[in-house]
C-alpha cells in the first residue's frame, strides 16, 4: 500500500513535467462540470475511516488510512470532502445515504477536485496543515469494505483465525480488486465483532479455515501502519444476502420519500407558460426504484428542485408534474449516471429547472412526505450557508 | 325616490300573455286571413312536387301499413295534410323524416328503398319543414312586435339619457335567444315575468344615474409604485402574466380615464403583454390592449372607458399559468429592473431563460392615474329638457315629459298616454314624494312601458302592408345604429317626408358617416356569421397550450374588423370570400405565424398566396367556431360554409347517429375525413353527407382553432400523422384541391353568395325570417347591386330604398 501511494504521486508529477499545466491538471485531475459525468475511471483513490458526517448535506471526514505524508495520523488533519450529487454510497452491498454508515466504518471513495464555482464548499485547511491537504474532495462514490471489494468480485478466504491473539489472517478470493488490499493480510478481531451465519449472530468459534467471507473494517491501534479491526464479518451467502436486503430496503423507502435524484440536461421554454425539460437520473439507486418509475411513466412524474446536496426545498409543494413524453435508457452509463433520460412536458417551470441543476423526481405512486425542517432549505440565506461545510 | 311598483302597474298597458309567456296582439280573424293566404301559397309550391318526389316512394313504402284500413302505431300517412306552415301538420311531417332517417322505417323486414330514394324524399321534405319553419315564425298580425335585444336596449339608454348601463352584468339582463346567430328575431324575443322586472330595475338604475339627488364629482387618484415603501430609488411593479395590482377604483358606474405609466416587454419569442383592467367582482377584464414600451422607455398608456362601479386589477393578462397560489412569482425584494432584479429562489417560477431574457411578456408599471366618472357634455345635451326646471310646474313637467316619452317610445304621445303619467306623479306627491322623486317615477314607468322595449310595426285598427315614417325611422336606426332615432330622423318623421326616397338617401349617407355605425359593422358580422360560437368550446388546454382569451377576441376582432374595413372602403362582397389582405393584430400574426405588425392595434395587412389566408372563410374565428375544442369538424364547417355562403341550411342529422370512435391503437392513424368518408357510406348518412362535406373538406389544412397544417395530429392509432387531403367536388361538379381553389370556385359565383348576402342583412335590419313571399324582392335587390359590382354600401342602400324595407 505504501508503494502505491508514492507511485500514483509520482505519476502525477511526471504528467504534470511533460503537459502545459493547465493540460495537465485537465486530464490527470479532471473538474467536475455542471451536466457532466466525469470520464470514467478518473477519480483519485482514497480510503479511510469514516470519522464525522454531515448527513444533511452529504458531507463528512475521514482519516485516511496510514500515515503518510507528514506523520498524518498523528498529527494531520481529516481528510473533509463532499459527495458530489452525483455520487454513490454503498453500504453493506446496497445503495445508502451516508446516515446509513456507521462512524468508524472502513469505507474507500473515489475523488475529484471541487467543481469550479464550488471550490470553498470544502474550507481550506489552516496554514499550518496545508501540506496535508489533498484537493481531490468531491467524491464520486464512497462504499464500505462489504460493498467496495463484493461489487469487484472479490472476496476473502479465511486462512487461520487466533482468538487469544485476536487475528484472522485472510486471502484474497475470486477476482482481485485494482484498489484496496489485495493480497495475503492479518486483521484484528475481537469479541465485539459482529459475525452473522444466516440471519443469526454467531460466535467467533464459528470463523473456520476455508470460508469465503466478506467483512467491514475498522479503526485498530495499529492504524498508522496500516493495520485493520474486522468490525463485522459475514460467513455465507445467506447472511450477506440478508445484510444487503436490510440495507436495501432501508435505501428504497428513503428515496421513495425524497425521491430520485437527477439533474437537468436541457429547458425549452414556451413563452405561454410550461416548456419541455430533459432530464437525466443519477445512478447508484435500487432498480426497482427506475423499474418502478418507468412502469408508470404514463402518470407523470413530480419533478423538485433540489440543492448539489440533493436537499429540497418544501418538495411536496415546490414541485412541478409533467407527462413523460420520451424515456431513453443508454448501455454503460458513465459513473454517477444511470443511463436514464427522461423528456417530459410541463404546464409551468420552476427556476431551478435549469441545464446543471439537480431535482428530486417523484413517481406518481409514492406518497407524498414532509421533511423535517433541518433537512428542508427554507430561505435562500440558508441555501447559501448550506453550500458551506462547517469543520469541527 | 321611492317608485311604487304597484303604482306603475296602473299605467302599464294591458299585455296578455300565453301560457308560455309569449305576447299576442292579433285578431285571430286577420291572423287565419293571413295565414291561409301563406298555407295557399306554400301548398300550391309544395303539392306538385310532392307528387313527384315524395308520393311514389310513400306509395311503394309507407301506405300499405298507415292507410285508412291500418294505421300502424296509430299514424295514417294518406291523409297528412301538406302544408308546411302549419305547425301540427309540420310536426307529423318531421315525425316522419325522424322514422326514415333513424332507418325505423321502413320496417326491416319489409322491401328497403335505395340510399338515394331515401336521401331524395328526406331532403324534400327537410326543406319543405324547415322553408314552413320559417314561414310560421315569419307570420304576422296587424301589429308586429318586436323587442329591443340586450344590447339594443343598452344603446337605446344612452342614446336617449347619456347613461351608460351594462347590460351584460351578472342579473341585469338575460341572454337573448339566436335565430341562427340573430338575436333580434322578434319572433323569439319573447317576454316573461322575469323580463318585466329586469325591464323595471333598469329603468330605476338607469333614471337614478341620469338624474341623480345629488350630481357626482369627478375625482382624480394617482397610485405610485415606489410610494409607501420607504425606497428612494426606481421601484417599480413588475407584473407577470396573470398578475394584477389593484390600482383602479370605480366609486360608481361611468366614464372613467385612466392613465398607466409602464413599460411592457416581450416575451422571448416576441409576444406583447396583454394589459387589462381586471374587475374584482365580475371577475372579467373590461378591457384589454397589447402593448410595446422598452423597459428604459416606458410609455404612458391613457384608456378612457365606461366602467361599472368596483375594483379594478391593472393586470398582464397574457398567457402563462403563474399563479398556482404557493408558487412564489417575484421575488420578496422590492423590483428595480430586469437585470438586478433577476434572481429568484429556485422553488420560484422560471421567468428568465437561460439566455437571461424574460420568458413571459413583462408589464412594469410606475404609476397609474383614475379620473372619474366623467360626465362629457354631450351625455349631459341629452338630457336638457327631460326633466322640468323648476318643482311643482305641472305645466312645464307635461312638456318635458312629452319630450321624453316621443322619444323614448319614437312616436308622437297622445294626451291620454301623457295624463297617465301626470296622474302618477300626482299621485306619488300626494303620497309625500318631492316633485321631483314623483317626475322620475312617472320616467321609470315609461321606460318599464312595453312601449320603449318593443319597436311597434303597424295598427290595430288599419292594417297595412307598409311602415310609416316613424316605424321607418326605427327601423333604420336600429338597423344602422342599433338605437333609438335621433332628433334629425324625428323632425323627418315628424314631417313626414323620410319615406321619400331623394330623402332617404341623404339620410342613410348621414348616418353611414355617424359613427355610431360602428354598432352595425360590429353587431351585424357577429350575428351573420355566428361569432357568439367563437370559444363556446373552449379549447382543450392540453391539445392547444398557446390559445388564450385575447387570441379568441382577437380572432373576433380581425372578422368584425374585416368587415368594418370592407364597409368603409366600400368594397364589393366578393372580398368576403377572396381577398390578399386581412385585419391583424400582433396576438393573430402569431397565431399564423405571420411577422408581427408595427403597432399593435388591429390593422390592414397585406397578405401573400402562402400565407393561405384572406377572405372571411380561412379566418381563424370562422375556423374555430366550426371546431369543438378538441378537433376541427369537417361537417360543421360545410353547414356553416352552407348557411353563410349559400344561405341553405342543411337537414338536421337524424338522432342516435354514432359518434366518430377514436382510431384504435393498433390501426393506423386515420384523419377525421377518413373517418367520416367511411362514415358517411351508411345510407342515411351519404346524401347529406354528399352535400354538407365537400364544403368543410376544403379547409382540412386548417386546425381546431385556425391554424394552418399539412398533416393531421391524430390522438392513438399506429403511424406517422397522416397528410391532409382537402380537396372536394361540389354537387356542380367542379373540383378544388385545398381552401385557395374552393374560394375561388365560391368567388366564381357571387351572384349566389350575394343573394344570399342580401338575405342575411334584410333578416337583420326587418328583424325577421326571410320567406318564400321575400325571394323576388331579395332577388331584385341583389338584381340591382349587381351594376355597382355588389359593393357592401350600395347593397346597404339598395336594401333601405327597397320595398322590401318597407314592407311592414
Amino acid at each position: 500500500m505504501r508503494r502505491s501511494w508514492l507511485l500514483s504521486i509520482v505519476c502525477s508529477a511526471v504528467c504534470c513535467l511533460l503537459l502545459d499545466p493547465a493540460t495537465a491538471q485537465e486530464s490527470a485531475h479532471p473538474v467536475p462540470k455542471a451536466g457532466e459525468f466525469p470520464p470514467p475511471n478518473t477519480g483519485t483513490y482514497l480510503a479511510g475511516e469514516l470519522v464525522i458526517i454531515d448527513p444533511v448535506n452529504r458531507r463528512g471526514g475521514l482519516r485516511l488510512d496510514g500515515n503518510e505524508p507528514h506523520d498524518r495520523y498523528h498529527s494531520g488533519p481529516l481528510h473533509y470532502f463532499a459527495m458530489l450529487p452525483y455520487g454513490m454510497l454503498s453500504f453493506n452491498g446496497a445503495p445508502a445515504e451516508l446516515r446509513d454508515i456507521p462512524l468508524g466504518t472502513h469505507v474507500h471513495g473515489y475523488f475529484y477536485l471541487p467543481p469550479v464555482g464550488e471550490e470553498a464548499t470544502i474550507p481550506p485547511l489552516p496554514k499550518d496543515m496545508e501540506r496535508y491537504e489533498i484537493k481531490q474532495n468531491h467524491a464520486v462514490s464512497l462504499e464500505d469494505d462489504f460493498s467496495f471489494y463484493q461489487r469487484r468480485g472479490q472476496s476473502w478466504k479465511v486462512v487461520s483465525i487466533d482468538s487469544k491473539k485476536g487475528k484472522i489472517h485472510v486471502a484474497p478470493a475470486g477476482q482481485m480488486a485494482q484498489d484496496g488490499i489485495n493480497t495475503p493480510s492479518t486483521f484484528d478481531i475481537d469479541d465485539l465483532t459482529k459475525v452473522w451465519k444466516g440471519h443469526t449472530l454467531v460466535e467467533l468459534t464459528d470463523i473456520a479455515p476455508d470460508q469465503i467471507v466478506q467483512f467491514n473494517l475498522g479503526w485498530s491501534p495499529g492504524w498508522r501502519d496500516r493495520e485493520f479491526t474486522v468490525s463485522e464479518l459475514w460467513l455465507d451467502d445467506e447472511s450477506r444476502k440478508f445484510a444487503t436486503d436490510l440495507q436495501r430496503r432501508r435505501h428504497v423507502k428513503y428515496q421513495k420519500q425524497r425521491w430520485l435524484p437527477g439533474w437537468i440536461d436541457s429547458v425549452e421554454d414556451n413563452d405561454y407558460g410550461g416548456g419541455i425539460i430533459t432530464l437525466t437520473l443519477f445512478g447508484g439507486m435500487d432498480p426497482s426504484l427506475y423499474a418502478e418509475l418507468k412502469a408508470t411513466q404514463d402518470k407523470g412524474f413530480g419533478v423538485a428542485v433540489a440543492e448539489k446536496s440533493l436537499r429540497t426545498w418544501f418538495h411536496r409543494s415546490d414541485k412541478k408534474i409533467g407527462q413523460v413524453i420520451e424515456w431513453k435508457e443508454s448501455e454503460n452509463p458513465p459513473s454517477g449516471s444511470s443511463g436514464i433520460q427522461v423528456r417530459m412536458k410541463f404546464t409551468e417551470l420552476l427556476d431551478g429547472y435549469r441545464p446543471g441543476r439537480v431535482v428530486r423526481v417523484k413517481c406518481h405512486d409514492w406518497l407524498f412526505v414532509t421533511m423535517p425542517s433541518e433537512e428542508r432549505v427554507k430561505t435562500m440565506e440558508e441555501q447559501q450557508r448550506s453550500t458551506l461545510f462547517r469543520l469541527p | 325616490m321611492v317608485t311604487d311598483r304597484h303604482a306603475l302597474e296602473d299605467v302599464r298597458e294591458t299585455w296578455p300573455m300565453t301560457t308560455g309567456g309569449t305576447m299576442f296582439v292579433m285578431r285571430l280573424s286577420l291572423w287565419a286571413l293571413l295565414f291561409a293566404v301563406n298555407t295557399e301559397a306554400n301548398a300550391a309550391d309544395g303539392v306538385a312536387g310532392f307528387d313527384q318526389s315524395v308520393l311514389p316512394f310513400i306509395e311503394t313504402h309507407c301506405l300499405r301499413c298507415h292507410n285508412a284500413q291500418k294505421q300502424e302505431g296509430k299514424f295514417r300517412l294518406d291523409t297528412l295534410p301538406r302544408e308546411f306552415v302549419v305547425q301540427a301538420t309540420a310536426q307529423r311531417w318531421a315525425e316522419v323524416v325522424f322514422r326514415l332517417n333513424s332507418g325505423e322505417m321502413p320496417p326491416t323486414k319489409e322491401p328497403q328503398p335505395k340510399p338515394q330514394e331515401l336521401g331524395a324524399v328526406v331532403d324534400w321534405l327537410s326543406t319543405r319543414i324547415q322553408e314552413g319553419e320559417a314561414a310560421r315564425m315569419a307570420q304576422r298580425g296587424p301589429v308586429s312586435h318586436y323587442r329591443l335585444s340586450r344590447e339594443e336596449y343598452g344603446h337605446t339608454v344612452y342614446d336617449l339619457l347619456g347613461v351608460y348601463f351594462d347590460v351584460n352584468l351578472p342579473g341585469a339582463f338575460n341572454e337573448d335567444p339566436r335565430w341562427h346567430g340573430f338575436d333580434r328575431i322578434g319572433s323569439l324575443l319573447t317576454l316573461s315575468p322575469s323580463h318585466v322586472d329586469r325591464y323595471f330595475r333598469a329603468a330605476e338604475t338607469v333614471l337614478e344615474r341620469a338624474f341623480p339627488d345629488q350630481e357626482p364629482t369627478s375625482q382624480k387618484t394617482r397610485r405610485e409604485a415606489s410610494a409607501g415603501q420607504g425606497l428612494v430609488g426606481p421601484v417599480r411593479w413588475p407584473l407577470w402574466p396573470g398578475h394584477g395590482q389593484h390600482l383602479v377604483t370605480a366609486s360608481m358606474p361611468g366614464l372613467y380615464r385612466i392613465r398607466i405609466r409602464l413599460s411592457a416587454l416581450p416575451s422571448f419569442k416576441g409576444r406583447l403583454p396583454h394589459l387589462a383592467l381586471w374587475h374584482h367582482q365580475l371577475k372579467r377584464s373590461i378591457v384589454g390592449l397589447d402593448v410595446d414600451a422598452p423597459e428604459d422607455k416606458p410609455t404612458v398608456i391613457e384608456i378612457e372607458t365606461f366602467l361599472p362601479e368596483g375594483q379594478f386589477n391593472v393586470m398582464n393578462e397574457s398567457p402563462g399559468m403563474l399563479a398556482d397560489g404557493q408558487t412564489p412569482s417575484v421575488s420578496q425584494s422590492p423590483f428595480v429592473n430586469t437585470t438586478d432584479s433577476r434572481s429568484n429562489q429556485p422553488t420560484a417560477y422560471r421567468l428568465f431563460n437561460d439566455a437571461g431574457q424574460s420568458i413571459f411578456p413583462l408589464l412594469i408599471v410606475d404609476w397609474v392615474e383614475t379620473e372619474g366618472p366623467i360626465l362629457p357634455a354631450s351625455d349631459q345635451k341629452k338630457r336638457a329638457g327631460l326633466i322640468p326646471a323648476q318643482a311643482d310646474d305641472l305645466k312645464a313637467a307635461r312638456e318635458s315629459l312629452n319630450r321624453f316619452v316621443t322619444l323614448a317610445w319614437r312616436r308622437p304621445v297622445t294626451d291620454a298616454d301623457l295624463n297617465r303619467y301626470i296622474q302618477l306623479i300626482e299621485s306619488e306627491v300626494a303620497a309625500g314624494e318631492t316633485f321631483r322623486s314623483a317626475y322620475r317615477a312617472a320616467m321609470v314607468a315609461v321606460l318599464s312601458s312595453k312601449n320603449f322595449y318593443y319597436l311597434e310595426e303597424g295598427s290595430p285598427s288599419l292594417r297595412r302592408d307598409t311602415v310609416n315614417d316613424w316605424e321607418l325611422a326605427s327601423r333604420l336606426s336600429y338597423f344602422l345604429w342599433s338605437s333609438m332615432p335621433d332628433d334629425e330622423l324625428y323632425g323627418l318623421a315628424q314631417q313626414g317626408t323620410l319615406h321619400r326616397p331623394e330623402v332617404l338617401r341623404a339620410q342613410l349617407t348621414r348616418m353611414l358617416a355617424d359613427p355610431k355605425i360602428g354598432r352595425f359593422t360590429e353587431s351585424f358580422p357577429r350575428q351573420w356569421l355566428q361569432l357568439h360560437r367563437v370559444g363556446a368550446f373552449p379549447p382543450d388546454a392540453s391539445l392547444f397550450p398557446d390559445y388564450d382569451k385575447w387570441l379568441e377576441q382577437s380572432m373576433v376582432q380581425e372578422t368584425t374588423g374585416y368587415f368594418g374595413e370592407v364597409f368603409s372602403k366600400n368594397l364589393q362582397l366578393r372580398e368576403f370570400l377572396v381577398s390578399d389582405w386581412t385585419m391583424m393584430n400582433p396576438r393573430l400574426a402569431m397565431h399564423y405565424g405571420l411577422p408581427r405588425p408595427e403597432v399593435s392595434s388591429l390593422q390592414r395587412v397585406l397578405l401573400r398566396p402562402e400565407e393561405h389566408r384572406g377572405g372571411l372563410l380561412t379566418q381563424a374565428s370562422i375556423l374555430s367556431l366550426t371546431s369543438d375544442g378538441t378537433r376541427h369538424r369537417p361537417v360543421h364547417r360545410g353547414v356553416w360554409v352552407s348557411e353563410a355562403v349559400f344561405g341553405r341550411t342543411p337537414p338536421p342529422p337524424p338522432p342516435n347517429v354514432e359518434p366518430l370512435a377514436p382510431t384504435p391503437s393498433d390501426q393506423p392513424k386515420a384523419t377525421i375525413r377518413m373517418q367520416l368518408e367511411s362514415h358517411a357510406t351508411h345510407a342515411t348518412c351519404a346524401s347529406c353527407h354528399q352535400k354538407i362535406d365537400p364544403l368543410g373538406f376544403a379547409f382540412d389544412n386548417f386546425d381546431a382553432i385556425g391554424r394552418w397544417r399539412t398533416s393531421e395530429q391524430v390522438p392513438g392509432g399506429q403511424g406517422i400523422s397522416p397528410p391532409v387531403n382537402a380537396s372536394g367536388q361540389l354537387m356542380d361538379g367542379r373540383s378544388y384541391n385545398g381552401s385557395e381553389e374552393f374560394k375561388q370556385l365560391l368567388a366564381q359565383d357571387t351572384d349566389r353568395f350575394a343573394e344570399a348576402f342580401v338575405e342575411q342583412l334584410a333578416t337583420y335590419a326587418l328583424r325577421r325570417v326571410m320567406t318564400i313571399d321575400d325571394t323576388a324582392q331579395i332577388k331584385a335587390i341583389t338584381v340591382a347591386s349587381q351594376k355597382e359590382e355588389y359593393k357592401l354600401r350600395t347593397v346597404i342602400e339598395n336594401l333601405i330604398l327597397s320595398d322590401l324595407f318597407f314592407k311592414r
